[in-house]
């Protein structure tokens, strides 16, 4: 698997509980831990998707255990291409706090980074749900969000389509030129590269 | 990794101020007496210093000797001895330091610090198992990060750099990186008994027998080594600067693309991992919080650990702001 174009960068963050592990770890290995038997020790997960004919390798940076020590996770934030702001439907407060996670996000990403709003654990019964649909779609609104999905990673609904979504508009980016390859933008050329989409990408600072 | 092995985990009286010699003798690293010398040298001087071996042999001498003077005398002669030389790096150091255990010292008088309550269950030995082989897993993969990061970015690094360009950040902190190697190794060959002892073989099974581990006591064997930890952290804002700073020379932008071609590296940048040891002090929060709710009865040192980790991970924090 190593024909890949483009390697890409995501950030996972939001409130603990949230289930950032637990949606990277349904997306990277198809498998949901409700009884937490295995595995929140990775520091990331990969993936290879295709976008538009173009192998893309998904590098997850999860941020579990960070939540509280806000200054360490900002220094992820710099070579992120995508970022995740993930909330629990269930829990109200945490959706409360996404504006914090956003402004973080802003302040210390690069500008073009495509943000994501995530609103896990659809699964659960409607009785449950302190946010809704329409709230959560208003707040992405009004606030410049690309894109708005609500998940679950224990069914796995919508797993694959947030990630993949992310890669669509990153790579939306890329193709126009307002993204180029390098370490602050969180996407890096795969072997396959060279002259062709060095060009595609406008030249930029490719290496 | 065989050879990592062989290191002694313990700390040498030096230690403080040989972090800041690691540029002068990369290849070294391995023994810790004999940089003590250099040392001295490296902080008094700029890191580009220019002297002929001849010249600088003759000096460490004379340092070295005057240092083993005045660390055989009492703790207050050889601390004004380190004032002499006392930067403020050391002092940010110190401060970091102080951070780390005053929060510790808050959270061992806390009697609101939330431990996780055991909830012991039919389960519990086979999930603890679990967690001390997670425990294990990512610590050898940690491990692996760290080795990759001396020998395919931070070797060749300073080969390449070592005269060219103020990397005086990244210097210090990959000075560290030798350190943080020989504590991984110490918690991987420790966790390694701990597991074989904890599990026993039943037809060819690898059964886990009970929900002992001495996960705590390793950690707690091994708390003062931490203190690596905030310095480090103390220089990794400073250092992704630096970075920052090189990525817009084409020299290192050349030198950075030949180096992101190497298959072990797995296509991960130097910011990748340099924030390794940052997020591993988090990961073991988690994991032993994880591991107390399936241990049995009350583990002293397991919740020792707990509250030291954390305390470190918020005196890390702070030193980024």
């Amino acid at each position: 698997m190593s024909s890949y174009n483009y390697i890409i960068k995501y950030i996972i963050v939001g409130d603990s509980g949230v289930g950032k592990s637990c949606l990277l770890i349904q997306f990277t290995d198809k498998r949901f831990n409700a009884g937490r038997e295995l595995t929140i020790g990775v520091e990331f997960g990969t993936r290879f998707i295709s976008v538009d004919d173009k192998q893309i390798k998904l590098q997850i940076w999860d941020t579990a255990g960070q939540e509280s020590f806000r200054s360490i996770t900002q220094s992820y934030y710099r070579g992120a291409a995508g970022a995740l702001l993930v909330y629990d439907i269930s829990r109200r407060e945490s959706f409360e706090h996404i504006s914090t996670w956003l402004a973080d996000v802003r302040r210390h990403a690069n500008p073009h980074t495509t943000i994501v709003l995530v609103g896990n654990k659809s699964d659960l019964d409607e009785s449950k749900r302190q946010v809704t649909s329409e709230e959560a779609e208003r707040f992405a609104k009004e606030n410049g969000i690309a894109l708005f999905l609500e998940t679950s990673a224990k069914s796995a609904s919508n797993v694959e389509e947030v990630f993949v979504k992310t890669a669509e508009n990153v790579y939306e980016k890329i193709k126009s030129g307002e993204f180029t390859s390098n370490e602050t933008s969180g996407i890096r050329l795969g072997p396959v590269q060279k002259s062709s989409l060095s060009e595609e990408t406008q030249g930029g600072a490719c290496c | 990794m065989s050879d990592y092995f062989s290191l002694s985990g313990n700390s040498d009286p030096g230690a403080a101020l040989d972090r800041h010699q690691y540029h002068n003798n990369n290849n070294n690293n391995n023994n810790n007496k004999p940089q003590s010398t250099d040392t001295l040298f490296s902080t008094t001087s700029s890191p580009e210093f220019t002297s002929t071996p001849h010249t600088l042999l003759s000096r460490r001498t004379t340092i070295t000797k005057h240092l083993k003077r005045h660390w055989t005398l009492d703790d207050s002669t050889s601390s004004s001895v380190r004032r002499l030389f006392t930067s403020e790096q050391l002092l940010k150091e110190r401060k970091a330091l102080g951070v780390w255990r005053n929060t510790l010292h808050g959270y061992l008088l806390d009697p609101a610090f939330k431990v996780p309550t055991p909830r012991h269950t039919h389960d519990s030995p086979r999930l603890a198992y679990c967690i001390v082989s997670e425990l294990l897993a990512t610590e050898e993969t940690y491990l692996g990060h760290l080795s990759v990061l001396k020998q395919m970015f931070i070797d060749p690094f300073l080969q390449t750099f070592q005269n060219r360009y103020m990397i005086r950040d990244l210097q210090t902190i990959f000075s560290y990186i030798p350190q943080l190697i020989i504590l991984s190794t110490s918690l991987v060959r420790r966790w390694c008994m701990s597991i074989e002892q904890q599990t026993c073989c039943i037809n060819g099974k690898i059964v886990a027998k009970d929900t002992k581990h001495d996960i705590g006591k390793t950690f707690c064997d091994l708390e003062d080594e931490f203190k690596v930890y905030t310095y480090y952290a103390v220089h990794y804002a400073k250092a992704q600067k630096c970075i920052s700073r090189m990525e817009q020379k084409p020299i290192y932008q050349q030198w950075m693309h030949s180096v992101l071609q190497k298959k072990e590296i797995k296509r991960m940048g130097l910011s990748d991992y340099l924030i390794a040891p940052i997020q591993r002090i988090t990961r073991y929060c988690l994991l032993v919080k994880d591991l107390m709710k399936h241990t049995d009865g009350h583990d002293i040192e397991l919740e020792r650990a707990l509250k030291y980790l954390t305390a470190l991970a918020v005196a890390m924090n702070n030193c980024q702001q």
